[in-house]
């Protein structure tokens, strides 16, 4: 009789040790998520600038209409895809010399400006989209390339 | 004899035992009782510091708790209003600062025009009461709140934004950005059309960005700098491969942000044969891109 007494007292207790602590836990979560949430913030700031830095070496450096790459950063990955959506022919086949150039063979050479569609996706949620304008010039290291007119996303 | 004597003897000496142990006796009670003082003195010192520390480690604790929704909420109202115009600006064409207010009006392409925001951080953190959902409240004040914006003399391109709010408790959610702008807005060509008229054939270009007007390089200078002309010469080769001058002009004038813009550049010729490629001079753009001059060939295709 007495045991089962005291074992009702410990449950009793416990039960309200728990209703206590429950209020606690769901308010401590809250505020967990919510600054997890704002972490996210600056991160994803840092990650898009990085990711539109990598776009431009990525453009510079395209052997292929599509190309792409991605970077582990400590806020997390980066996934930077570039697509030539449009190319302007430079004036190369007229010159002397280059008449019988093959333009297929030698893409970067036979165009002055090409339009990229580029995105950079962070963490694989976060998307920023746009248009890169590359001129090209006779090294990729003198190209350049102009970011337009990005946006972000949700996937 | 003998048993008299020894019963003497111990006699004797149970008493001179029990004087000596009464004698021990007394001093042991002395000593006794100054440790005991000691003991007690050092026992409330003791007792007084584990008081003062535990006072000062439950208020602590007690005061975090406390602020910690006040902290979730006023960082949160910070990052927020920081981050979120934070991307707007790195994403704008151009931007102008108001350092006094402070307020930053960006622009952003909407079809062919730029668009102004103005972003006031005064209004963006706001002055209200918040309430979480631990029942506590915090007050943001903004009345006392500071936001400043620095610009850097020697990066047009770099944005320093310090914001600090004070709670009602007496906190302070202080928070610095380093804003750099992404985009460029480079009057780089968009779409191409060729029109005839009394002078010859003409191809205006649309410009993705407006230009402020067209780029020169002073000799010595590797800086572009803007041409107060809005007039040069240009090239054009037709499809024989023959090469021809031809006058360029920026037209399509509009306004932003007081200054003269142009959205499209005009390629006169003074020969009826279709150009094959044009040389497209050096503009600078809005936000002072420059774009260098480069020889295209003329798509009409949209």
């Amino acid at each position: 009789m007495k045991k089962g007494i005291a074992l009702l007292t410990v449950l009793a207790f416990v039960l309200i040790l728990s209703l206590l602590m429950v209020p606690l836990y769901v308010s401590v979560l809250g505020m967990t998520s919510t600054l997890r949430s704002i972490q996210v913030l600056p991160a994803k700031h840092e990650a898009f600038a990085a990711g539109l830095n990598v776009a431009r070496t990525l453009i510079v450096n395209a052997q292929s209409p599509a190309t792409s790459t991605s970077i582990d950063l400590a806020q997390g990955t980066i996934v930077v895809t570039a697509y030539l959506s449009r190319s302007l022919e430079s004036d190369l086949s007229l010159q002397e010399g280059q008449e019988g150039i093959d333009c297929e063979e030698t893409m970067r050479l036979c165009s002055a400006v090409n339009y990229w569609d580029v995105t950079v996706t962070f963490k694989d949620a976060y998307t920023l989209t746009g248009t890169a304008v590359q001129y090209v010039m006779f090294q990729p290291d003198k190209d350049y390339v102009y970011l337009l007119d990005f946006k972000e996303g949700r996937k | 004899m003998t048993t008299l004597h020894e019963m003497l003897r111990i006699i004797v000496k149970k008493k001179c035992y029990n004087a000596h142990m009464e004698g021990n006796k007394k001093r042991f009670k002395g000593m006794t009782l100054v440790e005991v003082l000691i003991s007690l003195a050092l026992l409330s010192v003791l007792m007084l510091l584990v008081l003062f520390t535990s006072t000062w480690l439950f208020t602590f604790v007690k005061n975090r708790l406390i602020a910690l929704p006040n902290h979730v909420i006023g960082l949160s109202r910070a990052y927020s209003a920081v981050y979120l115009n934070a991307q707007d600006i790195q994403l704008s064409a151009t931007y102008t600062v108001d350092k006094n207010l402070p307020l930053v009006t960006l622009y952003k392409k909407s079809g062919q025009n730029l668009v102004p925001n103005t972003v006031d951080f005064k209004k963006l953190i706001g002055a209200e009461t918040l309430s979480t959902a631990t029942g506590a409240t915090v007050t943001l004040d903004v009345q006392t709140a500071s936001v400043s914006i620095q610009q850097p003399s020697d990066n047009r391109f770099l944005l320093l934004l310090y914001l600090s709010i004070p709670s009602s408790d007496g906190r302070r959610f202080d928070n610095t950005v380093v804003i750099k702008k992404l985009v460029n807005a480079a009057p780089v060509p968009e779409k191409f059309t060729v029109t005839s008229n009394t002078a010859g054939k003409k191809v205006t270009i649309d410009l993705y960005y407006p230009a402020l007007g067209f780029g020169v390089r002073p000799i010595g200078s590797s800086d572009m700098q803007l041409a107060p002309e809005t007039s040069t010469i240009t090239t054009i080769i037709d499809v024989n491969g023959v090469r021809k001058t031809a006058t360029a002009s920026l037209t399509g004038t509009a306004t932003l942000n007081g200054s003269n813009v142009y959205q499209e550049l005009d390629i006169q010729t003074s020969t009826t044969t279709q150009p094959d490629f044009v040389m497209i001079p050096p503009l600078i753009g809005v936000d002072g891109t420059p774009c260098e001059d480069v020889t295209v060939k003329v798509e009409t295709r949209p």
